[in-house]
C-alpha cells in the first residue's frame, strides 16, 4: 500500500537522515518506522516533505489550506463541504 | 459543464504540501498547478507545524475535524483495500491500538484537533475549525459559514436562486464517485481513486468497531479534551 511511504532511506537528504537519528522513533502498524517530530509522528519521508515544505512554502495573501487528519473527509471521498474557489464570480465549493 | 471538479480527482486540484509538492524538494514548480485563483492546497500536520510556513500571511487555513471512531475506520478501509484485503480485523486491531497509544500517523489524533482548535480560537480570521457531522447536519448553514469566513459570502440573490443547492449537489459522494476520473483513475503513489470515495457516514464506526472499542476511544478523548470547550 502507500508506495510514496516507502521512500527508499538513502533517498532521503542527509539532514533529514541526521535529524531523525535524533528524533524518538517507533513502530507503527504494519510495522513501519515512524518519528516524532514537533509532537507528531511521521513515515521518515513525510517528515522530509514536512520539512521541505516548512522551509519552502511561501504562501500567498490569497491562498486557501485546507487541513485535516488523514481519512478526515477531506481526501475526496465525503460528500458535504469544505473548500471554496471563485472563479469567474462564481463560488463553487469544493468537496470534502 | 465543465467544472475542474467533474474530470479531476480532488487529489490532484488540492496538492498535499508534504506529500504531493514538497516531498522531495523545497522548491516545486507551482505554476503547473491549476491557474485558479485563490490557490488551494491542502495539509495533514498539526497547526503548529503548519504555522512555522505561514505565520506572517493572511493565507486562511480551513480544519475539518471528524470524529475519532469514524476516522479510525476510514482509514482501516483505505489500509486494506491498499492491500488488497477484505475488512481484515487484525489490521483493524493493530490501527487501533496505534491509535490510542497515540503512536500513529500525524497523531495523536487528539493533539492535532486541538492545535486547530486552539488556533481558531485565538485567530478566528484565519482559521476556520469546521466539523463533519456538522457538515452532514447542516450543509446549507455550515457552506454560508465557509463562504462569509472566506471573504466570498453569498447574496441573497444567490440564496433565492438555488446557487447553494447547485454547489452541494456537484460535490455529493454520489455524483463525484459516479464521475469517470475517479472510478478508473489513479493518484500518484498508486491508489485508485474509487478507494477513497466510501460511504461518508457518521457514525459507520458501529458496524466495525466492537463497544468496548468504542468506549475506550470515548473515554481517551473526553479526558484529551477536557477543558478546551470542544466535545464529541
Amino acid at each position: 500500500m502507500e508506495k510514496w511511504v516507502n521512500l527508499r532511506h538513502e533517498d532521503l537528504t542527509e539532514e533529514t537522515k541526521t535529524l531523525i537519528s535524533s528524533l524518538p522513533s517507533e513502530k507503527a502498524y504494519l510495522g513501519r518506522n515512524l518519528c516524532k517530530y514537533q509532537g507528531s509522528w511521521y513515515y521518515y519521508n513525510f517528515l522530509q516533505g514536512v520539512l521541505n515544505f516548512q522551509r519552502g512554502f511561501k504562501p500567498q495573501d490569497t491562498d486557501i489550506i485546507v487541513a485535516s487528519y488523514p481519512k478526515s473527509g477531506t481526501c475526496g471521498s465525503r460528500h458535504s463541504l469544505s473548500r471554496f474557489l471563485r472563479e469567474q464570480r462564481t463560488l463553487l465549493m469544493m468537496i470534502l | 459543464m465543465s467544472h475542474p471538479l467533474l474530470s479531476n480527482n480532488p487529489h490532484n486540484l488540492v496538492p498535499v504540501l508534504e506529500m504531493n509538492l514538497y516531498r522531495d524538494t523545497q522548491t516545486p514548480d507551482l505554476t503547473k498547478l491549476s491557474s485558479s485563483s485563490p490557490r488551494l492546497f491542502s495539509t495533514h500536520t498539526p497547526f503548529h507545524t503548519l504555522q512555522v510556513a505561514v505565520k506572517d500571511s493572511p493565507c486562511k487555513v480551513v480544519y475539518i475535524c471528524r470524529d475519532a471512531k469514524d476516522s479510525l475506520v476510514s482509514r482501516w478501509h483505505i489500509v486494506c483495500r491498499s492491500l488488497n484485503k477484505e475488512e481484515d480485523r487484525t489490521i483493524l486491531e493493530s490501527i487501533f491500538e496505534s491509535f490510542c497509544s497515540g503512536v500513529c500517523l500525524f497523531g495523536p489524533f487528539w493533539d492535532h484537533i486541538l492545535s486547530y482548535w486552539k488556533a481558531s480560537l485565538e485567530n478566528p480570521k484565519q482559521v476556520l475549525f469546521m466539523r463533519y457531522d456538522e457538515i452532514k447536519t447542516d450543509p446549507h448553514g455550515q457552506l454560508k459559514k465557509l463562504a462569509e469566513f472566506l471573504g466570498c459570502p453569498f447574496s441573497k440573490e444567490e440564496e433565492k436562486n438555488g446557487s447553494l443547492n447547485k454547489i452541494l449537489e456537484m460535490c455529493s459522494l454520489p455524483n463525484l464517485s459516479s464521475l469517470k476520473v475517479n472510478k478508473t483513475g489513479k493518484s500518484i503513489n498508486g491508489i485508485e481513486y474509487k478507494n477513497h470515495f466510501r460511504k461518508g457516514i457518521v457514525g459507520d464506526w458501529k458496524n466495525h468497531l466492537t463497544r468496548e472499542m468504542g468506549n475506550k476511544i470515548d473515554m481517551i478523548m473526553n479526558e484529551k479534551l477536557k477543558d478546551s470547550g470542544l466535545e464529541f
